[in-house]
């Protein structure tokens, strides 16, 4: 059995929200369901979901700055055929909720992103961030404990001196796992605008997290200084035009990355032509499609995400409608466009008027670079078969699915007559986003962050 | 207990569903996410959308995303301030129930009028952007999309009025918001409380009233004086062409006028507002230019009825603030007025025609 403790350092919480939500779940609900359950809400959205390189532990970051990090089972292979479970294995506290004097702000403790760092030892490191504030985690283990001390009573109790009469070595003996979150490293100052993406890279001793307008890079040593290598700040704030909306180091190649902006344009970087990459090496474009332009083209493609293919050949981005895969050697184009929800091309206007067009959806390989997976609204999310050119829309909902039911496949009708078991463009829930998932690097498991549910799903296995 | 393999005629086109839900957390149940929420209030909080930060004000369009739990979701409720003016027909549509707002008519609709929808974005781009200002902390990202497609129209809108020689409105700057100072400047509100006071009372008025009847004629003395100058421009210009046909008030299938922007300038803010409808213009020209066609014939001059032509005239119709449906209600009955005297009137204050009057009275007087 399992026991997780929070990091004890970290244990209070101090900010006027959650002190707030505090009360509000200590209190009986004498207010409505529908008012607890928006306080609820706040803290518990998830922000991020990342499996580590293994796969055997998935990590979760959520609006109030949490992180729960879930283990898989060890089963035992021969047994059963079907892969381990997934539990809960440590949650902590990363980030706290601070205030910045000077500017009169609030930054927010919600966790943007959480990246694993290759387990080089029998503890996992994990970076994660908030709009401001990177920490390096380290999450291990303790399942035994020493006992037997001279000095000490085994309650902790310092022994009176003179009762020693004897000399003993003190023996590990076995405990209950206790799995323990520090932090190790804290890399703070130095994003004047809000972080968005954090990269590690693949010599696995440095990397970089973008903000709007600026890229960082680290050493995950050295906490005291950044070097900044892309800057797209104009002279006149007047001026500006363009933001970074991700970042991302190549898999295999330590001195390239990449970053998207929201105009819809991907540059490719190489750190060895000079200390500020401002220059790129390759932009990546695409050229508007004239018959499908309209007073929000700029807005729905900017992108929100990009992802780096295993092999690192190919980049997938995100923007608005569609999922877009390019192959580094080619520019101008995509080699491959997968329509996400095109029947909402027709509704921009009013996207556009409940914001729900500035919606950051994410993207992910699978572990073979053979299919790719991407959310929607409804609780819906899209799978893309490169090879068969096949697509897939699931739902993540707890109303048809109990544990082990088989994924009905979903279907949204555009326009028209409906058929049985479509469902209409208009009755779509924009409040349900997926706009999280994550794939397994090995296996089919595939993790799906609905609003403040985690699902996680696997193929069936015959 | 677990549905067998699904069968392949499930979806037309997608491949029967490999994946089962495992949703798991011990003993099989579907995993949760460890909040602190009760077990039962769980499926009250999906659909439910999570209202804005205590630090946020609240937004007027917020109120359009009222939790709906499959009722439609927040497209059939789009923000009330958005609805149709007053005589402008409203197509209807198969899905008349969520026809509540605007943005749900450009939606749907095929025949609204390219400037009447490229008005509407511009009104709902600079409604958000004078909000996010409001903010303490605006999104950035938003602020520079939103900005840009300001930046777009703007420029479609001057390009398409630099392309009709009778417009007169003195171009389009195309003014940038001013980001709050986020970095070292610190965070700044730009907004003099007087500007804003002069916004808001725009943005009610434009609420109270259709995009088209609305015409928001707010300028300067220092645009009155350009708006004149470039008037007088465009008058010298024509007098060496022929009047194209095209001066005739835009064709009876389009809305009245296009309408053409003014940009305000509030002292170092520079802020856009508004488009606002030239009514001024196109019915000044249309009508000055057969004036010059004319001009050679001396029997014109007898029709002149030069009290209208009085420079102070020329003022009220162009002075702010007024009220802006006030403004345009004198603006029309003026011009009315100035038809029933004569078919050449010209309320334009011209040095030409003061001289030309001086000269008359002395040979008349004389």
């Amino acid at each position: 059995m399992k026991i997780h403790k929070r990091s004890s350092a970290l244990r209070k919480m101090k900010c006027f929200p959650c002190q707030f939500s505090n009360t509000i779940k200590s209190a009986q609900s004498n207010t409505s369901a529908l008012m607890s359950a928006s306080f609820f809400d706040q803290a518990d959205i998830i922000s991020t979901v990342e499996f580590n390189h293994s796969g055997e532990l998935l990590a979760t970051g959520d609006k109030g700055g949490r992180v729960v990090i879930f283990q898989q089972e060890q089963e035992n292979k021969i047994q059963s055929l079907s892969r381990g479970e997934y539990n809960v294995y440590s949650t902590f506290q990363s980030h706290e909720p601070e205030f910045d004097y000077l500017k009169s702000l609030e930054i927010e403790e919600k966790i943007n992103k959480i990246r694993w760092l290759p387990q080089k030892n029998a503890a996992q490191f994990l970076l994660s961030t908030n709009d401001k504030t990177i920490k390096l985690w380290k999450i291990s283990e303790r399942d035994k404990r020493p006992e037997g001390y001279n000095l000490k009573e085994e309650d902790g109790r310092y022994r009176d001196p003179s009762t020693v009469t004897t000399l003993r070595v003190p023996i590990f003996r076995p405990m209950d796992l206790m799995v323990e979150a520090s932090p190790r490293r804290i890399f703070a100052n130095a994003h004047t605008y809000h972080i968005n993406s954090i990269s590690i890279n693949s010599d696995y001793e440095t990397y970089l997290s973008a903000d709007d307008l600026r890229i960082n890079l680290w050493h995950l040593e050295i906490t005291d200084r950044s070097f900044n290598i892309v800057d797209i700040k104009p002279a006149n704030m007047e001026e500006l035009t363009e933001v970074i909306t991700a970042a991302e180091f190549h898999p295999n190649s330590c001195n390239t990355f990449v970053y998207s902006s929201s105009k819809g344009t991907i540059r490719l970087c190489d750190m060895r032509a000079s200390a500020l990459c401002d220059r790129h090496s390759k932009l990546f474009e695409e050229p508007e499609d004239p018959s499908n332009r309209s007073f929000f083209s700029e807005i729905i493609s900017s992108i929100s995400d990009v992802k780096f293919s295993h092999s690192g050949r190919y980049m997938m981005t995100r923007d608005y409608l569609s999922v877009k895969i390019w192959d580094l050697n080619m520019e101008n184009r995509p080699v491959e466009t997968y329509q996400v929800h095109e029947y909402l091309r027709s509704k921009l206007c009013s996207l556009y008027e409940n914001d729900c067009i500035f919606d950051k959806f994410e993207c992910c390989w699978n572990g073979s670079d053979s299919v790719v997976m991407t959310g929607s609204y409804n609780n819906f999310f899209r799978m893309f078969d490169r090879n068969t050119k096949r697509d897939i829309t699931l739902e993540a909902s707890r109303e048809n699915n109990k544990p082990r039911t088989v994924l009905k496949p979903r279907k949204v009708c555009a326009s028209g007559k409906r058929k049985k078991d479509e469902i209409s463009v208009d009755s779509l829930d924009f409040n349900k986003k997926i706009l999280h998932t994550a794939w397994h690097p090995k296996e089919n498991i595939i993790a799906v962050a609905t609003t403040n549910n985690l699902y996680i799903f696997q193929d069936k296995v015959n | 207990m677990g549905a067998g393999p699904a069968a392949g005629g499930r979806g037309a086109r997608s491949s029967p569903s490999p994946w089962a839900g495992r949703g798991v957390a011990c003993g099989g149940e579907e995993l949760r996410w460890p909040g602190p929420g009760g077990g039962g209030s769980r499926l009250l909080l999906e659909g439910v959308r999570v209202p804005a930060p205590l630090r946020e004000p609240a937004r007027p369009a917020g109120e359009g995303r009222a939790a709906c739990e499959g009722a439609g979701g927040p497209l059939a409720r789009s923000s009330s301030r958005f609805m149709l003016g007053r005589g402008l027909k409203r197509k209807l549509s198969d899905y008349e129930e969520n026809m509540a707002g605007l943005s749900s008519a450009f939606d749907s609709s095929r025949n609204l009028p390219y400037p009447l929808k490229r008005q509407l974005v511009l009104n709902m781009c600079l409604t958000k952007l004078q909000t996010y200002k409001m903010l303490v902390e605006p999104n950035l990202h938003r602020s520079v999309l939103i900005a840009n497609t300001v930046r777009q129209i703007q420029e479609e809108m001057r390009q398409e009025s630099s392309q009709q020689p009778i417009n007169v409105c003195n171009g389009i700057a195309p003014n940038p918001p001013s980001y709050p100072g986020i970095d070292s400047s610190g965070i700044s509100l730009h907004l003099p409380s007087g500007s804003s006071q002069q916004e808001s009372n725009c943005c009610n008025s434009w609420s109270a009233e259709g995009p088209i009847e609305n015409s928001l004629l707010m300028v300067s003395d220092d645009d009155m004086s350009s708006a004149i100058s470039s008037i007088l421009k465009d008058l010298d210009f024509m007098e060496d062409i022929s009047p194209p046909t095209s001066l005739v008030p835009a064709g009876d299938d389009e809305p009245p006028k296009s309408p053409e922007n003014t940009c305000l300038k509030l002292e170092d803010d520079r802020q856009d507002l508004k488009g606002a409808e030239c009514v001024f213009g196109s019915f000044e020209i249309s009508n000055s230019t057969s004036y010059l066609k004319d001009l050679a014939i001396d029997d014109i001059f007898e029709d002149i009825d030069t009290s209208m032509y009085d420079s102070d005239f020329c003022s009220p119709p162009l002075m702010a603030p007024r009220p802006p449906s006030a403004a345009t209600e004198e603006t029309l009955k003026t011009f009315p007025s100035c038809n029933s005297s004569s078919t050449n009137n010209i309320p334009i204050c011209r040095t030409d025609l003061s001289e030309l009057d001086h000269i008359m009275e002395i040979l008349v007087g004389s």
